[in-house]
């Protein structure tokens, strides 16, 4: 079931991403505003990784009588994948050559 | 809330209904956080994307069942079971055709059948009745056994092609 990992452009801005809090449960629109993805990029990008076991999901329930909110962050092996594959700020610095946001 | 707001939420819960069940989760995933995003044309967007999104996913979940049973039907023994699957679905329209035919065969014995009710019961017991219950029941086993139903199915056919094959010779 498990195709390779491909590492495009927008998964390297998602991984960079994950790695400027490591430890911190991110929500997917957080994601998409600091990578400038938009959903229809960013979502099936978090499905793989998802599916490759690089990320763990979690439902919170940020305030009463609303309804939970999807959370991700990356797992220990993630953090590894990361870590190998991202060399820090890269991508940031990239998408400011791009023309893309400032880091 | 504003109507393309609403109408936008509204689309995605209704996609997430008819997506299968890993699908779900993120389509409920998408659908929270875009409660969250500023703006109804930046919601709009965000709902366009996330049904593309959803719509790759469902694709591709079904793209891999679909190979996962392809190379399943093409080992040795899935070919071997879905033929003896598919023979039995063929056996098993052949006797019910054989009990009609029998069926037939008594009510031709009866003193009171006349031609016009035997033409009748000919049309009815050999070719409506079993292609009834040969579409019936392909229809009932389809989900769990697909190269059974295939078999009656294609018995079906037959017996069908038959039927026309008879009544354009003898008309």
């Amino acid at each position: 079931m498990a195709s390779p990992f491909r590492l495009s452009r927008q998964t390297l801005q998602v991984l960079d991403a994950f790695l400027q809090t490591p430890t911190d449960w991110r929500y997917g629109y957080e994601i998409s505003r600091d990578t400038d993805l938009k959903s229809g990029s960013l979502y099936p990008i978090l499905i793989r990784m998802a599916e490759h076991k690089l990320l763990e999901t979690r439902w919170e329930t940020t305030e009463a009588g609303k309804p939970p909110r999807h959370m991700y962050r990356l797992t220990r092996d993630g953090l590894r994948f990361a870590r190998e594959h991202v060399p820090s700020g890269t991508v940031r610095r990239q998408r400011t050559a791009f023309g893309g946001v400032k880091s | 809330m504003p109507l393309i707001r609403k109408a936008a939420s509204r689309w995605l819960s209704v996609m997430s209904r008819y997506l299968p069940s890993p699908g779900q989760e993120w389509a409920n995933a998408m659908l929270r956080e875009a409660d969250f995003v500023e703006g109804d044309w930046h919601v709009l967007l965000w709902v366009l994307g996330s049904t593309a999104a959803l719509c790759r996913y469902s694709i591709s979940l079904e793209l891999g069942a679909l190979n996962k049973y392809c190379s399943g039907q093409l080992s040795a023994k899935g070919m071997a079971k879905s033929m003896f699957a598919m023979l039995g679905g063929v056996a098993v329209a052949i006797i019910f055709l054989s009990l009609c035919i029998a069926t037939f065969a008594g009510l031709l014995h009866g003193s009171w059948f006349n031609p016009v009710q035997q033409k009748l019961a000919d049309r009815l017991l050999i070719v409506v009745i079993p292609e009834t219950a040969y579409l019936a029941s392909a229809l009932a086993c389809w989900r769990r056994k697909k190269t059974f139903a295939v078999g009656i199915l294609g018995a079906g056919a037959l017996l069908m092609a038959h039927a026309v094959m008879h009544f354009v010779a003898h008309t």
